[in-house]
């Protein structure tokens, strides 16, 4: 079942000659509960793209479907509460609020759509990413490890049908990295979740059931495991 | 680039925007600074110079002075001038007459002419005994010229021939009092006093004693008071002008000078906060800035530096502009009182530099800038070079306490979290908030000041008077009547007066000064809230009540307490805080009803008629009225003065509320200013937030609820700080002189209150906005 429809997406900064096309006619679909991984050179266009996914900026021409749902044809308030309720993020710098503990961090999604969270779940994602101990710290009192995992929790929380991940690994050891991965993974298998993620570790992309490839803004998609092909 | 100083002025060159906010602050700072004590110095020489020209330039007057310790004083060093002066007559109540009108006779020596600041328009110092000074007017009212002969009539009958040496200023007593002010030198005053006097004993003089400009008067005057054994009686001062002068021990005027103390403090206070916190600000925003210098090799102390230097950066602009704007802000302040009430400021400067206004300004613009930079400079210089690499803009370790989300929602307890997570900060917008309410309280204290202490709007005060020539109840109802009906009279009304009525108040005997007021008079009393304890409405009830005056310098007589009087027992029935009649040494003020003083004394007239004219009453309307009363009467036109007095007093209020208007403009601005560089500080916090789905309605809510804590500390730390500063202020500008006892300013501190919660409300606008122009994208990815 088809999720994300990504038609014709370009982005163009600039104009005359500082004019840079960062993503041209980028075009590809998700389906339910796919894991998909991007993978380019440094300023290729990736980020570009999963913002642009994830409504975070918009386009200068294309369309995104998600869900039969296009981002650009609400207004900023409505993709605000539309990104709140049906995208999470996962940053490479984890991006937590300083200010709350752990689980409040995880349920911040659900606190800024004025939801009450459900302990259980929330219990169960805490014993899951294994913060359980450490659901009352604040993120300064965890490793990048932990925060990244808090950062997958606030993600995987309000069950989006999306998951955007913009090199997750980025700043954590190896260890962690593949604490990491297994959650996404688990995320996309075991809840049904769809989840994008860029990286520049080609090595991950063993976890993808595809890969996309951005070069220069033009997108390729790779297939699914295609570790051979990638190195 | 000669040094990595040099970035600078390259990085303000490209973030022009980023410190526009902080040099306004400086600006500010420095604009209310000189503003204030430059208005306050041109207003300090204005009254001196008021004073100088009213009372004279002396400092001290001595009574029952020797002849042989009057020439040593002459002789100090700190002594710049000297003269023997008396006065014959000075209450016009005795028969002195020249050309049929009233006079007053003064001995002088020419050095008091100097002293005095009188200055001579014609003619010279008499060289003879015979010889006199006469006012300017005199030459119109008697018809004489210099050279000319007048006669002065004396009480005793007999007359004296002088001749008119010169002629003087005109003196505004004189003028108001329609009578002649003549000057003798000091041996043909002797000699008019003992043939008056008949006695062979010189009249007793008082040395009037002007310092040098330099010495310092205090230490001067109680040398003096040592050096000849001189009692408290024996030693008076012009309290006006040493106070202006800084050298009153008057306790009034050393109120007045805590009070100013306590505003310069105020202000200073003011100005430091205002550009420590939007220094802390600018510094918190750049933090990852001086992440990256470290990085690149900077050391702390060079941080700190640069931190420093550019703060100083800022004042070579600032200063300046805070100066100019300041200067330019007196100007036309000057211009405007002295338009408004060309009596009470014709001596202000018009385009006057006070020096001591600018120096303060550099000075407060200075040093508060590299204090203010002290505290921002060490935390820059604490940043470590990890912030430069990571992005984590030296937030997360400074948090010990999680947000409370399950008292608020989330974006509320965000706000109050950002409020209050960082003490220091806290401390320091709270102390901002306060200082506005303080700042405005205390500037509030001296409107009630102005209000007691000019007063040309009282209710009761006339436009014309008639008094009865012999102080007696002679001008009757008839003649009110008449009057009452003559064109251009608003409103008519009387008062009888008995005088010097021997009267028994507690153990002590003293003269009562019992005088009438109608029921007009009692509203107005009622209506002004003159009453200050006390029952008005008994007065009007059967039975001998009496109103008696608060007097600062006598003690007051109680609300029930009965003053046993000649003419019969009267029960104080309240007392009040003004009336239209000045206090006398030694003798108590009461006031009765027209019935009770008519039963009392029997007397059916009036002593004074006082009359207020309708707009347009012309000069002709007013002669009218003059024609009807008759000559046997004293006519005063009050016209004049009272509408200087107005226009005085409109002057002063626009100088005070100009500044109360400037106050709570700096207040918005710094509230306003403070918390969009609070929310611009923390905008690399807010892009994650906005990524995870924190609408722009709810940043704002989060913002406002930041604001909000800031707020609601800073109204109830500045209510807690500021109410009992007003108290203060209040007793020493207002109840130690007048008596009005304290009220709680509760409109004064509803407005600030308000201000500051408006201010707060709308500073959310502008970051509001912002957030909805941010790049989230480029928020998250540089980090």
């Amino acid at each position: 079942m088809q999720l994300l429809n990504v038609s014709n997406l370009s982005k163009t900064y600039g104009t005359g000659p500082i004019r840079v096309e960062a993503l041209k006619n980028a075009s590809f679909t998700m389906r339910k509960s796919e894991f998909a991984a991007i993978v380019g050179e440094s300023g290729s266009g990736k980020t570009t793209l999963l913002n642009l996914i994830g409504a975070l900026d918009t386009p200068t021409s294309g369309h995104i479907y998600l869900n039969d749902q296009e981002l650009f044809s609400m207004p900023e308030q409505e993709r605000t509460i539309f990104r709140r309720r049906n995208i999470g993020f996962i940053f490479q710098s984890f991006q937590l609020i300083p200010e709350l503990t752990v689980e409040q961090n995880i349920i911040f999604p659900l606190l800024l759509d004025y939801q009450k969270p459900d302990p259980e779940k929330v219990n169960e994602l805490l014993e899951v990413l294994g913060l359980t101990e450490r659901r009352s710290h604040l993120p300064s009192q965890l490793s990048g490890g932990q925060q990244q995992r808090t950062a997958i929790g606030r993600a995987l929380i309000h069950s989006p049908m999306l998951i955007l991940a913009d090199e997750p690994t980025g700043n954590l050891d190896s260890k962690s990295s593949q604490e990491v991965m297994e959650l996404l993974t688990h995320a996309a298998h075991h809840y049904r979740q769809t989840v994008l993620m860029i990286t520049h570790n080609l090595g991950l992309t063993a976890y993808a059931d595809r890969v996309l490839r951005v070069s220069d803004g033009n997108l390729t998609d790779l297939g699914g495991n295609h570790d051979e092909k990638l190195s | 680039m000669k040094s990595y100083l040099s970035l600078i002025p390259a990085y303000g060159r490209v973030h022009k925007k980023q410190n526009r906010m902080t040099l306004l602050c400086i600006v500010l700072a420095v604009f209310l600074v000189t503003a204030i004590f430059g208005m306050a110095d041109m207003e300090i020489r204005s009254q001196k110079l008021q004073t100088v020209k009213r009372y004279g330039n002396w400092h001290i007057q001595i009574h029952n002075l020797s002849e042989a310790d009057a020439a040593i004083l002459a002789e100090r060093p700190d002594v710049s001038a000297s003269s023997w002066y008396n006065v014959i007559n000075y209450r016009l109540k005795e028969n002195y007459s020249i050309g049929g009108k009233r006079a007053a006779v003064c001995g002088i020596e020419a050095s008091m002419l100097s002293i005095m600041k009188y200055e001579l328009t014609e003619g010279t110092f008499p060289e003879t005994d015979r010889q006199v000074i006469l006012t300017n007017s005199s030459k119109a009212v008697l018809g004489v010229q210099l050279g000319d002969s007048i006669t002065l009539s004396t009480p005793d009958g007999n007359s004296l021939e002088l001749t008119v040496s010169g002629f003087g200023m005109d003196n505004e007593i004189a003028a108001k009092s329609d009578a002649i002010i003549a000057f003798l030198p000091l041996a043909g005053f002797q000699s008019l006093y003992r043939q008056v006097y008949q006695t062979a004993e010189d009249a007793d003089m008082v040395y009037y004693i002007q310092f040098s400009d330099h010495c310092n008067i205090r230490r001067a005057i109680q040398d003096i008071r040592e050096q000849f054994d001189l009692t408290e009686e024996q030693l008076g001062q012009n309290t006006a002008l040493l106070g202006l002068m800084g050298f009153s021990d008057d306790s009034f005027i050393t109120g007045l000078y805590l009070v100013a103390g306590i505003l310069f403090l105020l202000v200073l206070t003011a100005g430091i906060l205002m550009v420590t916190s939007s220094m802390n600000s600018s510094i918190a925003q750049r933090t990852q800035f001086f992440g990256l210098l470290r990085c690149l090799g900077a050391s702390p102390k060079q941080i700190r530096r640069f931190v420093c230097l550019e703060a100083l950066n800022w004042c070579k602009t600032a200063i300046p502009l805070g100066v100019l704007l300041a200067v330019v802000t007196i100007w036309g302040l000057c211009g405007a009182l002295r338009y408004l009430s060309s009596m009470y400021f014709s001596e202000m400067p018009v385009l006057g530099i006070s020096l001591p206004g600018i120096l303060a300004g550099i000075s407060v613009g200075l040093i508060t800038v590299l204090l203010a930079a002290r505290s921002p400079a060490k935390r820059a210089a604490r940043v470590s070079p990890v912030t430069a690499v990571n992005g984590s803009a030296g937030v997360i370790q400074e948090i010990r306490k999680a947000a409370n989300t399950s008292a608020f929602h989330i974006e509320t307890a965000l706000g109050v979290q950002h409020a209050l997570h960082r003490k220091k900060n806290f401390l320091l917008m709270t102390c901002s908030f306060a200082l506005s309410i303080v700042l405005f309280l205390s500037f509030y204290a001296t409107t009630a000041f102005m209000h007691h202490a000019i007063t040309p709007l009282r209710p009761y005060t006339p436009d014309v008077s008639i008094v009865s020539a012999d102080s007696s109840c002679s001008l009757d109802a008839e003649l009110m009547t008449k009057l009452a009906a003559c064109p251009g009279v608003k409103r008519i009304y009387g008062r009888a007066f008995a005088y010097d009525v021997p009267a028994k108040i507690g153990d002590e005997e003293r003269p009562v000064m019992l005088f009438s007021y109608d029921l007009q008079q009692l509203n107005w009393a009622e209506e002004a809230d003159y009453l200050l304890e006390g029952d008005l409405s008994k007065m009007t009830q059967e039975g001998n009540y009496a109103l008696a005056v608060h007097d600062a310098e006598k003690q007051s007589l109680a609300v029930g307490e009965v003053v046993h009087t000649d003419l019969g027992d009267l029960t104080i029935a309240g007392i009040l805080s003004h009336c239209p009649i000045d206090g006398v040494q030694d003798t108590e003020r009461l006031i009765c009803s027209e019935n009770t003083f008519r039963r009392l004394t029997g007397e059916l007239g009036y002593t004074v008629l006082d009359m207020q004219l309708t707009r347009n009453t012309t000069d002709e309307d007013v002669n009218r009225i003059r024609a009807l009363a008759g000559d046997g009467v004293l006519f005063s036109d009050q016209r004049l003065s009272n509408q200087d007095n107005r226009g005085a007093f409109w002057a002063f209020s626009l100088f005070l509320y100009g500044f109360l208007t400037v106050i709570v403009l700096i207040t918005c601005f710094h509230i306003v200013n403070s918390i969009s560089m609070s929310a611009s500080a923390r905008m690399r916090q807010y892009g994650p937030m906005r990524a995870v789905g924190m609408s722009c309605g709810q940043f704002t809510k989060m913002l406002a609820a930041e604001s909000g804590t800031y707020a609601c500390c800073g109204c109830i730390l500045g209510c807690a700080l500021g109410l009992p500063l007003h108290y203060l202020l209040y007793h020493y500008l207002v109840t130690a002189r007048w008596g009005t006892p304290y009220e709680l300013p509760f409109q004064a501190l509803g407005l600030i209150v308000l201000v500051v919660l408006a201010a707060s409300a709308a500073a959310v606008l502008r970051p509001g906005r912002q957030i909805r122009k941010l790049d989230i994208t480029e928020v998250i990815h540089s980090q």
